[in-house]
């Protein structure tokens, strides 16, 4: 209980679903920005309608698995074997015919999600994978009736919560395998795996150019925050499944090799040529558009 | 002397202005004059009970995924708890791109790393030896549950952690190992060097040489003092009471790649969180107590003597004149101003190098208060037949490993201490290995508990060169 007082008023303040956050601003925007937002955006529960959204991790044409490989990863055409695969999303929207977007209000459910910030897991530590046994790989939230025709949500771990003391933090923000603590972060997708020319090639994306204030807590918006946006219009909660495709993703790399003097794959750093394509794919950087969700 | 009194009365004046924190006020802090209380979160005030707790769990390999390392593995107390090797290895065998810091007097440090300007709690901070993942220190992320379960396993460990936690129902958890392990940590205090002692009235802990040297330091040809100044000789320092203050960090001009400022590729140091090119290879200055014991030095272990880091500082930054990292250290354009090089005539870099010895407290690196506690137990022996020997002059006349000490560990030690023999847990065959245990090995010869009773006893002869060689840090010589 004790993490709870710590952790409730910055999580009230968060306002994770702000319908008014324009798509740049995003989640790491000062938190102040959403400050006032919190309370006329939660749907009032009795009014509200449940609403699923379900993901499905793959690669390519073929559904993920921890205990299988994976031919034809990006520009060489390589083979993956699976490590980690999971990823944090909140402030996630449905957008009505008219193009308005209506917060979803995350169902806390005490492991996966709060009602700020959501963690999808997709490996079950089965096969090759290292991280945890337990997977999660649908959103259960609420929201204002009505008729939607989109969704949108943003990658990543809010501003507010990102920077605070990870080792007191409430789920899903206390998985140590998600801790970015060199950074005082989180990483906010966390993909890893094999090549058959690389040992160990991450996909590290969270905050990066973060620069502390006098008493060392993030204030400011860091110069990278990397929360990538996603918008897949013609969403439908009963018929959709949002597809998380790490054979999209890759499509520009070449995972068999690392540039030298760079970490290990990509962790964030725009100037790490192994990011270029990566970061380009989650819209991240100029020109780039993400291409790791679509709809099914 | 002026510097000197200078240093002093700033060390008293931080004292003085130090209110005890509500939280920790019952914690005994025993500090010597001119040491402030160390600043401690309200989140985790100090116990005795806690500390304890903490300092099993920093001896313990249980607290790496594989059960081979522990955080006393890269930080031993014969090194000051540093590593004693350039770069750290991880528990699987990856090595980092950073020098494992001295632990001295951390609880004073005002921000944690070598470069980090956001970690500036120790609860903060542990979290990265035993989570990260590039590298692999003691790779613990997702395996939290593992850890709590074998923890259980030892039946120390329910009665430690309800001790330390009593209003904790289910006390053994990783927060509370946190907690715990940052307790231990700030009692690694040093504070009982030759130069305190000649702080403290003691005309004779200093020779001639080292007050040379001492004088040298804090002058202003050299601006030593500028930047590892204060009571902890590190202008990162903070305690109890103290406003929040930006931490420096600073270029010293030991890379210059191009001359364009760049340090090699995977550590630009602070700008590599921050992007400011400003930052650019910018570093904390850690604590120069313990220096002596504490090398290789800088960053990335890139230098193996203080004799090598004098030559550093003398330029005002290193040249490397060939291969990747070539470039002239003096010329960067985000070297500290305050490292202009000075010139040094042979007897004052002797001088300055004495008094750079005078900081190493040889009562921190063998205080058994802070040893591997898995290897104490109830020792019945006749201490009036154990002969006890007069503080060792280290600096002239250590016995010597090649020619005395070696035959006496390999016939009297490494027979048990080695792969298959009765006590392979703690081998023994080789001097790196005596040095890994070398603050149990200091406290169980000293007190004639090794080797056992069912075996001779050491003569007289080699029990005083094995105390001496062992308490003086267990030297290659």
């Amino acid at each position: 209980m004790r993490t709870l007082f710590f952790l409730l008023p910055l999580s009230l303040l968060a306002g994770a679903c702000s319908p008014a956050m324009s798509s740049d601003a995003g989640a790491d925007a000062a938190p102040e920005a959403s400050a006032d937002a919190a309370s006329e955006a939660s749907p009032d529960v009795a009014t509200s309608q449940a609403v699923t959204v379900r993901f499905r991790a793959v690669v390519g044409m073929e559904a993920f698995s921890c205990t299988r490989t994976f031919a034809g990863l990006g520009t060489t055409g390589t083979t993956w074997t699976p490590l980690d695969f999971r990823l944090y999303v909140h402030n996630v929207r449905l957008v009505t015919a008219a193009g308005a977007e209506v917060p979803v209000q995350l169902d806390a459910d005490g492991q996966w999600q709060s009602a700020d910030v959501a963690l999808l897991d997709f490996e079950d530590r089965t096969g090759t994978c290292t991280g945890t046994a337990g997977t999660h790989t649908s959103l259960a939230g609420r929201v204002a009736p009505g008729s939607y025709t989109g969704l949108r949500f943003s990658v990543g771990v809010p501003f507010a919560l990102d920077h605070l003391d990870a080792t007191t933090a409430d789920p899903p923000l206390d998985v140590s395998g998600m801790f970015w603590s060199w950074a005082a972060g989180y990483r906010f997708l966390r993909i890893e795996g094999n090549s058959t020319g690389f040992r160990g090639f991450n996909i590290h994306v969270g905050s990066s150019g973060c620069r502390a204030d006098a008493t060392g807590r993030v204030t400011a918006p860091c110069a990278a925050p990397n929360v990538a946006e996603v918008n897949l219009p013609g969403f439908d909660a009963a018929t959709n499944t949002v597809l998380v495709d790490l054979g999209a993703l890759t499509a520009g790399s070449n995972l068999d090799a690392n540039s030298t003097g760079t970490a290990p794959g990509c962790m964030s750093d725009a100037t790490d040529p192994e990011c270029a394509p990566l970061l380009s794919r989650l819209g991240l950087v100029p020109g780039g558009s993400q291409s790791l969700f679509r709809l099914q | 002397m002026k510097a000197a009194q200078r240093l002093f009365a700033l060390g008293l004046a931080l004292s003085a202005c130090a209110p005890a924190q509500p939280s920790d006020v019952a914690y005994p802090w025993t500090l010597p004059a001119g040491f402030p209380q160390p600043a401690v979160p309200e989140s985790n005030p100090m116990s005795v009970e806690k500390a304890r707790l903490g300092r099993f769990l920093f001896y313990d390999t249980r607290l790496s995924v594989n059960g081979l390392y522990a955080c006393a593995t890269c930080h031993r107390q014969g090194s000051a708890f540093a590593a004693g090797a350039p770069r750290a290895l991880g528990c699987t065998g990856q090595e980092g791109h950073r020098n494992a810091m001295s632990l001295t007097n951390v609880a004073y440090n005002s921000a944690y790393g070598w470069a980090n300007n956001s970690l500036r709690t120790l609860e903060q901070f542990v979290v990265i030896p035993l989570y990260s993942t590039n590298p692999v220190e003691l790779g613990l992320a997702d395996r939290d549950a593992e850890v709590v379960a074998r923890l259980q396993e030892d039946a120390r460990y329910p009665n430690l952690f309800r001790a330390a936690f009593p209003s904790d129902p289910r006390p053994v958890t990783m927060a509370n190992v946190q907690l715990a392990l940052t307790s231990f940590l700030r009692t690694l205090l040093s504070a009982d060097s030759p130069y305190d002692r000649s702080l403290a009235g003691d005309a004779t802990a200093l020779s001639e040489s080292a007050q040379r040297g001492r004088d040298l330091f804090f002058g202003d040809r050299l601006e030593c003092y500028h930047c590892h100044g204060g009571f902890n000789f590190s202008d990162a320092s903070t305690r109890a009471g103290a406003r929040p203050a930006e931490v420096n960090f600073h270029n010293t001009g030991l890379y210059n790649l191009g001359g364009t400022g760049a340090f090699p590729a995977l550590d630009q140091g602070l700008s590599d969180l921050t992007h400011d090119p400003n930052d650019t290879g910018a570093f904390r200055a850690p604590t120069l107590r313990n220096i002596e014991v504490t090398g290789p030095y800088f960053h990335d272990g890139s230098a193996a003597t203080l004799d090598d880091v004098l030559d550093h500082y003398a330029a005002g930054g290193r040249t490397i004149a060939t291969g990747p990292n070539a470039g002239v250290g003096s010329e960067s354009p985000y070297r500290s101003s305050l490292v202009s090089g000075f010139t040094l005539a042979a007897q004052e870099r002797q001088d300055l190098l004495a008094f750079l010895r005078s900081l190493t407290d040889r009562t921190f690196l063998t205080d058994v208060r802070l040893s591997n506690p898995f290897l104490e137990r109830t020792v019945s022996v006749d201490s009036s037949a154990c002969p006890s020997y007069a503080p060792a002059s280290c600096a002239s006349s250590v016995p010597s490993w090649r020619g005395q000490l070696a035959p006496v560990v390999q016939s009297r030690c490494a027979s048990c201490h080695q792969p298959g023999g009765p006590a392979a847990r703690w081998p023994l065959t080789s001097r790196a290995e005596v040095v890994l245990f070398q603050s149990p090995s200091l406290l169980r010869v000293s007190r004639c508990d090794m080797p056992p009773s069912a075996s001779p006893p050491l003569s007289r002869s080699e029990h005083a060169a094995l105390v001496t060689w062992l308490s003086c840090g267990a030297p290659d010589n």
